[in-house]
Formats: C-alpha cells, sequence, structure tokens
C-alpha cells in the first residue's frame, strides 16, 4: 500500500463498481446480513472457545472438525473468525459513525455559516488532507497508546473531513434552494433550517459514502491491528490472527487465508451495498 | 375605508456592483388596506418580485440592501426591526408564496410536518394539536382527505395542491398580510383560476390583505382591488383596477393593456411595445420608458417624473398625462 496516497483516491480504489444493476444492492445487503447474523450470534454458532488452546491439536489443517483448521495454540481458526467478526464490524460501524458525526456537524456549519467559519474550518481540512493519512492514524494511535479506543480517536480526527467536504457542499447548494428560503419566509432561524429542512437533504451523499467507507476502516483497522497498534491479542480479530500466522504461513496458510477472506468478504459486501444504495438513491461520485 | 395594515413609502433598494452602486427599486410607494388585494403588475426585472422580498427583508443577495424608505406594518416601521424581531414578523404578520410550489417544499419532510412546524414554532402547540390544525387548514383550502394527506410527501401532490399546501403553510399562524409572487404562473389555467379563487375566499373569510406579485394582466383583473404598475424599478402607476384598466394614465400601462389578447380581432396582430425593457446597470435618465414611449419629448429625458395624483386613488408617473387626456390618447376612451 502507497502510504502517501490520498484518501479519496484510496476510497475509489477500494471501492468495486459494477454498474447499475438493481441486484447488485440485494446482494450486497444479503452478504453484510451474513456478517452482522455471525457477530451477533457467535457465541451460539462458533463451534469452539475461540481462546481455548488444545495443546494435542496444534496447526491442524481443515478438517471436519476443525474446518478452518488451528493454530499455533490449537485454537480453532473458524470460531476465531466468526468471533473476530463482532470486533471488526464494530470497528467498521463505530470507525463510521464518529467520523460521519464530526465531518457533519463541521460541514454543516461551514457551508451554512461560511465567511470566517469556513474558512478556518476548511483550511484545517486542508492540512488534514495533505497529511499521508495512515501514518498520520498511526501517530495518533501511537501518542495515545496503543488499543481499540486510541483507534476510535484516531480514526475520528482523520476520517471527519471527507464527510465534512461532502456535507458542506450539499449545503452550499441547499441553502440557496427554494425551500429553504420558504422556511425563512416562515420566520425559522439558522439551528432550525440547518439541521431540520437542510441536513436531511443534505446527508444522502455522504450516507452512501459511509457504507463504502466501512470497508476503508475495517481495512485501516485490521492493519492497525495486524501492526500491534489497535486490537490486542489474544482477542480474536482478522488483522490480529493474520499477524499472528504470518511466521507459519508456509506450512500453515489456513491461519492468515481465512481471515483475509473474511476481510475481503464483508469489504465486497459493503462495496455492493453502497454501490446499490448510490444508484438506488441517484447519487454519483 | 379600512385601515392600511402595509405602508411602503419611498422603499429604494440598491445593489452593490463592479460597476457601482445601482438603484434596482427607486422609491416606490404604495399601500395595502386591511382585505385589500393590490396587484403589484410588471415585466421580468421590473422589480416587482424584489419589492415583495425587501418587504419581508428576504434580499436575494448580500449585496443587495434597503438604503431608505420605510415599510410600516401596523404603524410600525419593520426596516429597522434587527434580523430577530424580523423572524417574529415573517410567517406571523406577513406570509409568503412562492411562483414554483414544488422546489418551495421541502422534499423530505410530510407536507403535514411542514405545516405543524410552522404552527408549532409560532404558537407553541403540541405536535399532536398542530398536525389537527394542519388538517383542518388543507380543508380550509380545498384538499380532500386532508388527514389521510397530512403523511404525503410534496412529490406525491400534484402542481395545484403544492400550492395550496404552500399557502395553508404560510396561513398556519394567521398572518395580516400576504405575499404572493406570482403564484399561479407554474399552473395551467384551470388550476390558477382556482387558486384565484381560494385566495379571494381566504380574503373574505379572514381578512386578509393580499400583495400579488405578477406579469398577467388577466390575473389581476379577476383578483385585484387595486393595481401599481413597475417598470424599470419605478412605479409608475397606482390605482383602482376599474380606474386603471379602463383608463389607464400611463403610456406604459397602456401599452401593457392594448398587448392583452382579447380585444383584437382574429388574424390581427397584436400590438406590442417596441422595443425591451432596460437593463439594472443602463436605465435611461429622466422617465426610464422615454425610449420606448411614442409620446415622449425631450422634456422626458431631462427631469424624472413624480408619481403625482391624477384622481382620487389615481397616481401617475408621467408628465405629459394630461396633455396625452386632452388629446384623447390617454384615460376612459
Amino acid at each position: 500500500m502507497n502510504m502517501t496516497t490520498s484518501i479519496p483516491v484510496l476510497r475509489r480504489r477500494f471501492r468495486i463498481r459494477f454498474g447499475g444493476h438493481p441486484r447488485v444492492l440485494y446482494v450486497g445487503l444479503g452478504i453484510t446480513i451474513f456478517w452482522f447474523i455471525l457477530a451477533l450470534g457467535a457465541d451460539v454458532i462458533a463451534p469452539f472457545d475461540p481462546n481455548a488452546h488444545d495443546i494435542s491439536n496444534v496447526l491442524d489443517p481443515p478438517s471436519f472438525t476443525h474446518w478452518f483448521g488451528t493454530d499455533n495454540f490449537g485454537r480453532d481458526v473458524l470460531s476465531r473468525v466468526i468471533h473476530g467478526t463482532r470486533v471488526d464490524l464494530q470497528m467498521g460501524l463505530i470507525g463510521v459513525i464518529l467520523p460521519f458525526l464530526l465531518g457533519t456537524v463541521v460541514g454543516a456549519f461551514s457551508g451554512y455559516f461560511g465567511r470566517f467559519i469556513d474558512i478556518v474550518l476548511m483550511r484545517i481540512l486542508d492540512v488534514m488532507l495533505s497529511f499521508p493519512w495512515l501514518v498520520l492514524l498511526i501517530a495518533i494511535i501511537t501518542v495515545l497508546r496503543p488499543g481499540l479506543g486510541s483507534f476510535y480517536v484516531a480514526i475520528t480526527l482523520v476520517g471527519w473531513v471527507s464527510y465534512a467536504r461532502l456535507v458542506r457542499a450539499q449545503t452550499l447548494v441547499l441553502k440557496n434552494s427554494d425551500f429553504v428560503h420558504a422556511a425563512v419566509s416562515l420566520g425559522y432561524g439558522h439551528l432550525r433550517i440547518l439541521f431540520r429542512h437542510i441536513l436531511p437533504n443534505a446527508l444522502i451523499p455522504s450516507i452512501v459514502f459511509s457504507m463504502s467507507d466501512v470497508v476503508l476502516v475495517i481495512l485501516a483497522g485490521s492493519s492497525i491491528s495486524y501492526l500491534g497498534l489497535g486490537v490486542q491479542p489474544p482477542t480474536a480479530e482478522w488483522g490480529v490472527m493474520i499477524a499472528e500466522g504470518q511466521n507459519f504461513i508456509v506450512t500453515a496458510w489456513w491461519i492468515t487465508a481465512f481471515p483475509g477472506l473474511s476481510i475481503v468478504l464483508l469489504a465486497f459486501g459493503f462495496s455492493l451495498l453502497a454501490d446499490g444504495l448510490g444508484e438506488k438513491l441517484g447519487v454519483r461520485e | 375605508m379600512n385601515a392600511k395594515v402595509l405602508e411602503v413609502r419611498d422603499l429604494e433598494v440598491t445593489i452593490e456592483t463592479p460597476a457601482g452602486v445601482l438603484t434596482a427599486i427607486d422609491r416606490a410607494s404604495f399601500d395595502l388596506r386591511k382585505g385589500e388585494i393590490l396587484g403589484l403588475v410588471g415585466e421580468s426585472g421590473s422589480g416587482k418580485t424584489l419589492t415583495g422580498r425587501a418587504i419581508m427583508r428576504l434580499l436575494p443577495s448580500k449585496k443587495m440592501a434597503i438604503r431608505s424608505g420605510t415599510i410600516h406594518v401596523n404603524g410600525e416601521d419593520i426596516t429597522r426591526y434587527d434580523e430577530s424581531r424580523m423572524r417574529g414578523v415573517r410567517g406571523r404578520i406577513i406570509g409568503m408564496i412562492f411562483q414554483n410550489p414544488s422546489s418551495h417544499l421541502d422534499p423530505v419532510m410530510t407536507v403535514g410536518k411542514q405545516i405543524a412546524e410552522s404552527i408549532k414554532f409560532h404558537e407553541g402547540l403540541s405536535s399532536k394539536a398542530s398536525l389537527l390544525r394542519a388538517a383542518e387548514l388543507l380543508r380550509q383550502v380545498d384538499i380532500p382527505d386532508p388527514h389521510i394527506r397530512l403523511n404525503s410527501f410534496s412529490h406525491e401532490f400534484s402542481g395545484g395542491m403544492r400550492q395550496r399546501a404552500m399557502i395553508a403553510m404560510a396561513l398556519a399562524c394567521r398572518p395580516k398580510i400576504l405575499i404572493a409572487d406570482e403564484p399561479t404562473t407554474a399552473l395551467d389555467v384551470t388550476v390558477q383560476a382556482q387558486i384565484l379563487n381560494l385566495l379571494l375566499d381566504l380574503r373574505q373569510r379572514r381578512g386578509l390583505s393580499i400583495m400579488l406579485v405578477t406579469h398577467d394582466l388577466g390575473v389581476v383583473a379577476q383578483t385585484c382591488d387595486t393595481i401599481a404598475v413597475m417598470y424599470a424599478g419605478r412605479l409608475v402607476e397606482r390605482a383602482t383596477k376599474k380606474d386603471l384598466l379602463s383608463g389607464p394614465l400611463h403610456p406604459y400601462t397602456k401599452g401593457l393593456i392594448a398587448s392583452q389578447p382579447g380585444k383584437t380581432q382574429p388574424r390581427q396582430q397584436l400590438p406590442s411595445i417596441s422595443g425591451q425593457p432596460p437593463a439594472l446597470a443602463s436605465f435611461p435618465e429622466g422617465c426610464r420608458f422615454h425610449p420606448r414611449c411614442e409620446f415622449s419629448e425631450a422634456e422626458c429625458q431631462a427631469a424624472v417624473p413624480a408619481l403625482e395624483q391624477a384622481d382620487r386613488d389615481h397616481y401617475t408617473a408621467c408628465r405629459r398625462w394630461h396633455s396625452l387626456v386632452q388629446q384623447k390618447v390617454l384615460g376612459a376612451a
């Protein structure tokens, strides 16, 4: 991964386009729901305890007992992948919601009030964009102390810029729209107009974008965990699993392959969902 | 005669441009009485819409400003109000409806919620009570099944219904004055007649005073009590509907009336006023209509004609009106 690539370019790279077929939306939705079910029902679905060591079955290849094999501690890889879904989905969702909220507020105020606020906020945004984002992410986490909490703080500080830009652009257009003029003519104040009339109309592109952003955040989260800065072992998380399994990649490929495939499939689902949703809501990037 | 609810005196609206400060509305004065419908007529760019917006203090650009003049509403000069006091005037004392109802309704909020929001905002009613009031308003503007229609979005409404919904929204807090900016322009003729009848009906029932901004003399003839004609940012003639339509005292008004279809014979070409209205940056000296006026003299270029009283309630800004009446060119035929 080229560390200096800018966020929008990276996001475009991870975003897979499938043209405007409505089926895309439902396939994406199906895959996403599948992962949510796995995450919610992990305790029931997983055949083994994800953290139970079994010294007699170390590095077993995939079999009928252990579908995805076992790792160097004899832990069941399938169970760990299923439990990892919880952590990774949670990372993806919280890691998108927090920047979404911050970016929306910043973009809305910037676009609506303009002038000084706009100039200041947009210059901060330019500075953020000029940094290689992954380096910035790692730097913030390192300063704070490695862990999931720091990851959320860092992704919020890094990720809000895209949402701020989207919402600001929409707000700029909408604040001069006719129905906003009509709202002003009814005597409404700025905050009511901004939050009740402009924002509900301005959020649609952000919502579509957030779906594809989930993909990037999960990838970022796994990468950070892989580097040992995010989720800490022995917690089952896909990035952590890949990191732990890489020493055995030649002899026991299954330890890294299945968490890796899971990331791909989760990303694939959200990508399709984003694409279909964008098509359905008539949003073009 | 009823009391004046709106008195506009010498209203001057200016626009700051790179070429200097231009005057978009030049000392316009008119009154609106309780229960009266005033038609503000003029071509595109004559400043009629801007006049309506200036009264609401909703000028479309920050480069525009009310330079001088007063706007008295119920005896108080609202040009002195600050923005927060103005919010109490908008919607509560002066309501406004617009030309294009489709784009003036919030696309992602139900019509009922939009009307109820205004009631809740201005009168502090509960959500439930204001929704009931909203349904009642929809019934008053003749929307069938109002309780069901409350939950519709504006794209589910027809053009005429959207304009009705806009009227309901504007009237939600019982304003005394309604500024209707070309309310029927985007509608077809039958719906147009229905909306105009609705406005007449509301005037009757609520004692509403309406300022109807339009370029359509036909609409004015159907509804208004008084007519003010604007040309290039100035009021050129003001009279009761009957006086103005039957005996115009300004050559521009006369030209406007003559260019209406109806009086001309079939296959005959419709008379028109030659030339084009001047652009804001190049308003002519003196009377702004003189380059297009068939009766203009050298003096018309020299001095700005004042709006002078020609008759009871009949004002004209043509310095030659008297001699033209004697020549039987203007005035009642």
